[in-house]
């Protein structure tokens, strides 16, 4: 009885695992190949030539001339991704959101009153995944000043920034569908190009 | 709240209640042999096949004994093979980043966790596991340990409602279960959504690494890649929730879009939820099915709104409302909230925020809806199998104070069901409590805690009941890639799967031979208003009974701490 039991197992584990561990993966790697090549290879974008990230992953940005992203447990690194997991009242939370709070006052100045209203919030805190491609459309209005005046750039530039920002804000699909959003590595590059 | 998130909380769950039905309808087509399926033209030359090669007949029904040695033998070798593939991994193909063999512990764990439906993760996918593991082993336990859950429910569902003057019945076949759970339930809807998912930027391939030179300085930043489309369309499919990649449904190569983001929220309660439709088609007891789903959605939405009040007050220790430590932009505090209250209802695990990093009643009610039992839809087919443990609970009890023998289907509960089911309930419970005492007490355990002031105490103890739960989230702050979390974990994740499988097999051993006494005016009814409001209230009592004291040391006092503005 128990011999047959052990032997149908073995067999069922076998062909269960053929199936749900190379085909069905097979199949959807196929598909994916076809239908979604950009997508199924990691969304890699180019610089001159060369892969410069992938459009769905963070990286880092440090110089005034470009748009920073949100703060990363990882510094944008991938293996592994990840978060700080502080608690709600964890003092190292506490200490690096009022440092943020300074620093983001400090180059920002008066563009910097908006994170009193809550807007561009995500900017004190770090992400999840320590890779968020993301910002908010406030947190990349906050920020165009500041980098229009790195650049040298005058009015009439800034102005090209601001609409460029407009141009890149994903909306959420259906109206109602998760948050605005703007991609941080595709808005440098295209500032990159003014 | 936005509006935006407020319609689509509202779509979710009326697409939750609205499509299950149909799914449900559907799942007990292919169950009940009798009638031809949508997709069983397609698929039943190969069903016939693999009974064929396996030496199986599918119609001979198992009595409980056989039926429950299946599922342990089974669901060993399941295990075994997936340990052995870790500690050899380095000997293995398609390892093109040259991960390492797997320490014994990790894999231990990693193997039982992914067994058990549990798919807790002590290791990040993408800095350990070589897409070999990823493929052959965890992705074939995404699905073998959901059929395990269906194929109990089946089982279960069948000797509750057996007529026994067709002779002795069976419990049905456990390998008929779970090939048709595999072929005509799991993989149809995971191929469609996998395909979505990759088309949406979810990353499918085998190819090595990419490095990218970073548009700013040129520094290194490697690419990940992997067959992750595939994994996380069952990983939500079959309520286990393991992340291909360590930070799971919050890392933009396993969630990258607001779209992903609703159809793998919506995964997650879906098919649990039409599971407790499938119950009412296959036992004829319709509306007593449609009371239980209005019980869990009752209890649902009555933690959705707390969790929700709670993450979008103000925090005085950072000095903001709704804070976005450890979420992501795409998603917002909002569907954060939502997602961290359905992961932990199904026992599904995955999360698209930081679990550690909500606020203290969120959290708390994160670890709450695990402790319940999984019952709130819970994880497919062990989120119903475990509810009707507390639904033939609440039946008695009601038994007890009117003063008759209590009946459940019109069958008669007796002492040794009572027994059962009480040991079922109590063992994750008691095991939980039992261990994180035990992690508490010793440096082995709170050494690994990250977290200062009461927090800590609450990573340790999410750490238990996740495990016991079989939900798999974490407070990921707790370093728990230790040989003692390892072990002890795993043998919670055993205890709350197996303490409850063998039991309600057996429950259905000794219901299934039992007459059916007609309904008469003493009878309970087991729909209707009272009935629910009875099986909400033993739910939420046990509960609180159990894990009150501890959460008051934990999340509770670090409510009223933060709330004054105190930090660790």
């Amino acid at each position: 009885m128990i011999g047959r039991i052990i032997l149908q197992s073995l067999k069922m584990l076998m062909v269960l695992t053929l199936i749900t561990g190379a085909a069905y993966p097979a199949v959807v790697g196929a598909a994916a190949w076809i239908l979604f090549p950009y997508q199924a290879d990691g969304s890699l974008v180019y610089n001159d030539g060369k892969i410069a990230g992938s459009e769905l992953l963070g990286q880092k940005f440090t110089k005034n001339i470009y748009f920073m992203p949100r703060p990363s447990a990882t510094g944008y690194g991938t293996l592994p991704s990840g978060a700080t997991n502080y608690g709600p009242q964890d003092a190292r939370l506490k200490d690096a959101v009022a440092a943020r709070r300074n620093e983001l006052t400090l180059k920002f100045g008066s563009d910097a009153e908006i994170l009193k209203s809550g807007a561009a919030r995500e900017m004190l805190f770090a992400s999840a995944s320590g890779l968020d491609p993301h910002i908010s459309p406030e947190a990349a209005m906050m920020q165009a000043g500041s980098v229009a005046r790195a650049r040298g750039y005058d009015g009439a530039r800034l102005e090209i920034i601001k609409k460029t920002i407009e141009y890149l804000t994903q909306k959420p699909p259906f109206e109602f569908m998760g948050q605005s959003r703007i991609n941080v590595l595709k808005l440098n590059m295209e500032i990159d190009k003014i | 709240m936005r509006t935006g998130a407020m319609i689509e909380i509202l779509l979710y769950i009326s697409l939750v209640v609205f499509l299950s039905r149909p799914l449900g309808r559907y799942m007990a087509d292919v169950f009940t042999g009798e009638g031809k399926n949508a997709l069983s033209r397609l698929l039943s030359p190969l069903e016939n096949f693999i009974y064929s090669i396996c030496g199986i007949d599918k119609n001979s029904p198992m009595e409980w004994k056989t039926y429950n040695a299946c599922v342990l033998v089974f669901n060993f070798f399941g295990f075994l093979a997936l340990f052995l593939i870790q500690i050899f991994q380095s000997y293995l193909p398609l390892n093109p980043q040259k991960f390492a063999d797997l320490p014994w512990d990790l894999a231990f764990n990693t193997a039982v966790s992914f067994m058990t439906n549990t798919n807790w993760q002590s290791y990040s996918g993408e800095a350990v596991m070589s897409y070999f593991t990823q493929l052959l082993g965890l992705t074939v336990q995404n699905f073998l340990s959901a059929a395990t859950g269906i194929s109990v429910l089946l089982a279960f569902a069948r000797g509750l409602a057996a007529k026994s003057e067709n002779g002795l019945p069976g419990l049905g076949n456990f390998w008929a279960d779970m090939t048709r759970s595999v072929l005509y339930v799991l993989l149809p809807f995971s191929l469609v959504c996998a395909i979505f998912f990759a088309g949406q930027g979810v990353v499918q391939n085998i190819s090595p690494y990419v490095p990218a030179s970073s548009i700013e300085s040129g520094e290194i930043q490697l690419i990940p890649g992997g067959p992750a489309a595939s994994q996380v369309a069952i990983k939500q499919i079959g309520s286990n929730g393991g992340g291909f990649f360590g930070t799971n449904g919050s890392h933009p190569f396993e969630n990258p879009t607001p779209l992903t983001n609703f159809i793998q929220l919506l995964l997650i309660l879906l098919f649990p939820a039409a599971i407790v439709h499938l119950y009412g088609f296959l036992t004829g007891a319709r509306k007593h099915s449609n009371a239980v789903f209005a019980a869990m959605m009752i209890i649902f939405v009555l933690f959705l709104a707390a969790s929700l009040f709670s993450e979008l007050s103000f925090n005085p220790v950072v000095n903001a409302s709704a804070p976005m430590e450890g979420k992501e932009t795409r998603f917002g505090p909002e569907l954060s909230v939502l997602w961290s209250v359905a992961t932990t209802s199904a026992s599904n695990g995955s999360v698209n925020c930081m679990h550690e990093s909500l606020s203290p009643i969120s959290g708390m009610l994160a670890l709450l809806n695990i402790a319940l039992g999984g019952v709130i839809f819970g994880g497919v087919g062990a989120g119903m199998y475990t509810m009707l443990l507390f639904v033939i609970m609440s039946v008695f009890i009601a038994g007890l104070m009117i003063g008759r023998t209590p009946e459940y289907l019109g069958k008669k509960i007796e002492a040794y069901e009572i027994k059962l089911v009480t040991l079922a309930i109590l063992a994750p419970a008691v095991i939980t409590l039992l261990f994180s005492a035990t992690a508490v007490a010793y440096s082995a355990g709170s050494c690994s805690v990250s977290a200062p002031g009461p927090h800590g105490l609450s990573e340790i103890l999410y750490a238990f009941v996740s495990a016991a739960g079989n939900n798999g989230s974490a407070f990921a702050g707790l370093k728990s890639n230790t040989v003692f979390y390892n072990v002890l974990l795993a043998v919670a994740m055993l205890i709350g799967r197996f303490c409850v499988i063998t039991p309600v097999l057996a429950i259905a051993g000794s219901m299934a031979p039992k007459k059916i006494t007609p309904v008469s005016a003493g009878t309970f009814p087991v729909d209707g208003l009272s009935f629910i409001c009875l099986l909400c209230s033993v739910i939420l009592i046990m509960g609180a009974l159990t894990f009150f004291p501890v959460l008051t040391l934990g999340p509770v006092a670090e409510h009223f701490l933060m709330r004054s503005g105190v930090a660790f």
